[in-house]
């Protein structure tokens, strides 16, 4: 089968690589349909290495899909019904790809561009299921509005928060308070954390990761009793942080993956998306055939204005 | 009257100062026994924990700086004009944490989340002195059955109370103690007394080990030839803990464990499993952020003060009451006291050596007998 191919930093080639062997109890083979690039999958782009510092293997970077079940050894998943979820392996750049079925669910009748967004979105549920400190009422702030973000957003508002702030130096969509944002600041992490008036959000979502800065801000931001959950993903095996601070605020900091009940969280997603029809199309500004995925992929790595959910089409 | 006063780190003197003011809602008190805490020695000593910037910047300004002494037992000597419901010759302690009364918590009668705190010690003068003033309000009433040794040790344990409360132990979960300080052997009787279904903790030291070991931890680790993430998991079937509690870290020179105790409290949790962050880390700990997420862990840090969980309840009082129920055992956790305020100095000098005097708690300081 055809497979994309992170052969060196921004550059995807198509090679032909081996098709997926036997199914394991529970699998299933996906041929995808649509695919979207999270931020997390950049860096395997523009450096050409996994977070591990290894090569990306044939078909990464790529886990938010939508397909149809060709084959499967789950017996809720029957063939040629429409799922959403997570390719296990980040590996779904490829004519068919192998995944848990505990990690995908039937998605009917919906776009296939839009039913991808349950993906992401299901990250964020988990997220606000998992927060300590009850939100709603309160002033959270979410830093960095990428696709991801702007989920966050439009969760924490529609859930009750008392006030919705972003913090972007790029607003990367018009008009952010579709998504829920209350309040733009654009500006750093940093900045904003310096320059916030005594009254402080109880919670702040770290959403951009790969660095240190914005973990710094977040837990400089919050409130005193706080708490800070940090969505990005970590460079490093171990970031510096102000224990003073964290001792000091009494604060909570939560990290973690959606790596339970995800077909809990893809259901919960899939009526989210049912009940607010104009978020995922508001979110979604960028659609590419699979052949010109490196241009897709160099597309959201730019994260410049204007540039939301990425997807590509198979 | 006179105080212990700080003229530069690790330069702690018995001076002599002005009697404190007593202002119209206050109360003065004749402290009867006081101990250093580990946080306050380890500022004494210059360590760049919280509030040593805050020390650094009263110190450069000139004057020696009365410092240090929240754990405390006192009489009432002289009572505000303003202040009720309390008389002259009532045993007391104080609460630490005094809220400003007018931040936007405070005024909305939240104090409990007041953003700006003053605290008995740090921020402000403490019970290093013959003579204490201190707002009413932060004012503890001790029962008869207390002693004032009790009463002294009673705030590690108000913390110790603070720490179980945001953990949320349900019954029968499995607790990590790392650490068999006073901290650590407080959050074993703790844990025991809240339905811990297995209690294990490490210490680095025989005695404190076997100690952990009577007041109710079911194994403890020996942590003195390094790492035990890996032995202390399989006491879980490789699981993990559903609570680690970690009081072991903290700056060596005071004979704490370093920074590494954080990465042994994420290594043994279970996946989703809480830590509560006890021990005061040097500030910029390198802390295993990519493990934390992998294990989708929380990390929590105590408040302080008198709210514990509910706001019926008034963790100083609760404290008080487990002490003299006999659910907790401060008694055996004391084991030195100097005699006479001169001896402020040498009380926290201990302090940071306590391994070298075989102490537990830090050495108490009697300035009036009972």
């Amino acid at each position: 089968m055809r497979a994309g191919f992170v052969r060196e930093p921004g550059r995807i080639d198509w090679i032909e690589a081996p098709a997926p062997g036997a199914l394991g109890p529970g699998e299933v083979l996906i041929r995808p349909i649509v695919g979207g690039i999270c931020g997390s999958d950049l860096p395997y782009f523009t450096r050409a290495e996994a977070f591990d510092g290894t090569p990306p293997p044939p078909g990464s970077p790529l886990h938010e899909i939508v397909g149809t079940v060709e084959a499967s050894r789950d017996p809720d998943l029957p063939a040629g019904q429409m799922v959403v979820g997570w390719a296990g392996n980040n590996d779904a750049l490829a004519g068919l790809v192998v995944t848990a079925g505990s990690d995908v669910v039937a998605c009917p009748g919906m776009d296939p561009a839009h039913a991808v967004v349950a993906q992401p979105l299901a990250c964020a549920l988990a997220v606000l299921e998992r927060l300590i400190t009850p939100w709603e009422g309160k002033h959270v702030a979410v830093l960095g509005l990428g696709p991801i973000g702007l989920l966050f957003t439009h969760l924490l508002h529609q859930g009750g928060a008392g006030r919705v702030t972003g913090v972007d130096p790029v607003a990367r969509l018009d008009d952010l308070r579709r998504f829920g944002v209350d309040e733009y600041v654009p500006t750093s992490a940093e900045e904003w954390a310096r320059d916030l008036a005594e009254e402080r959000p109880a919670v702040v979502i770290e959403v951009v990761g790969h660095q240190f800065t914005t973990l710094g801000a977040a837990i400089e931001g919050v409130a005193p009793w706080g708490e800070v959950f940090y969505f990005g993903v970590p460079e490093t095996d171990s970031y510096e942080i102000s224990m003073a601070a964290m001792l000091r605020k009494h604060l909570t900091l939560q990290s973690g993956t959606t790596a339970l009940r995800r077909q809990h969280f893809l259901n919960e997603a899939l009526g989210y998306l049912r009940s607010y029809p104009d978020l995922a199309p508001a979110l979604i500004t960028d659609r590419f055939p699979v052949s010109s995925a490196q241009e897709a992929y160099t597309h959201a790595a730019s994260q410049s204005a204007g540039v939301g959910k990425v997807v590509v089409e198979f | 009257m006179r105080a212990a006063l700080l003229h530069g780190f690790g330069d702690l003197r018995v001076g002599e100062i002005p009697d404190p003011v007593l202002g119209p809602e206050d109360v003065l008190v004749r402290i009867t026994r006081v101990q250093p805490s580990v946080t306050e020695a380890m500022l004494i000593a210059g360590e760049d924990i919280t509030l040593h910037d805050h020390l650094r910047e009263r110190l450069a300004a000139g004057s020696p700086v009365q410092f240090a002494g929240h754990e405390f037992a006192a009489v009432i000597e002289e009572l505000g004009t303003q202040v009720t419901g309390w008389s002259v010759g009532d045993r007391v302690t104080g609460v630490e944490t005094i809220d400003c009364g007018t931040c936007p918590y405070c005024t909305d009668r939240r104090g409990v989340v007041c953003t700006r705190p003053q605290f008995l010690g740090f921020t402000l003068p403490g019970a290093f002195a013959e003579f204490l003033s201190l707002p009413a309000k932060n004012l503890v009433r001790l029962p008869e059955a207390v002693t004032a040794a009790q009463a002294t040790a009673i705030q590690p344990l108000v913390g110790a109370i603070h720490a179980q409360s945001i953990a949320d132990l349900r019954s029968g979960e499995t607790v990590l103690v790392t650490g068999t300080g006073v901290m650590g052997l407080l959050a074993i009787q703790l844990a025991r007394h809240h339905g811990a279904g297995l209690v294990v903790a490490t210490g680095r030291s025989a005695a404190k080990r076997e100690l952990a070991e009577r007041l109710g931890a079911d194994v403890v680790l020996d942590a003195s030839g390094g790492d035990v993430t890996e032995a202390a998991r399989d006491l879980t079937s490789g699981i993990g803990f559903d609570v680690v509690i970690e009081t072991a870290g903290g700056a060596p020179s005071a004979g704490l464990a370093g920074a590494d105790t954080m990465r042994t409290a994420v290594g043994a949790a279970r996946y989703g499993g809480r830590i509560v962050a006890v021990s005061v880390l040097l500030d910029s700990t390198p802390l295993p952020l990519a493990q934390i997420r992998q294990k989708g862990l929380a990390l929590l840090h105590p408040t302080s003060g008198r709210e514990a969980g509910a706001p019926t309840v008034d963790a100083f009082e609760l404290a008080l009451g487990f002490v003299r129920r006999g659910i907790v055992d401060v008694d055996s956790l004391i084991t030195h006291t100097l005699r006479g305020i001169d001896e402020l100095p040498r009380a926290v000098e201990m302090t940071l050596a306590k391994n070298t005097y075989g102490a537990i708690n830090p050495p108490q300081v009697e300035l009036v007998g009972e």
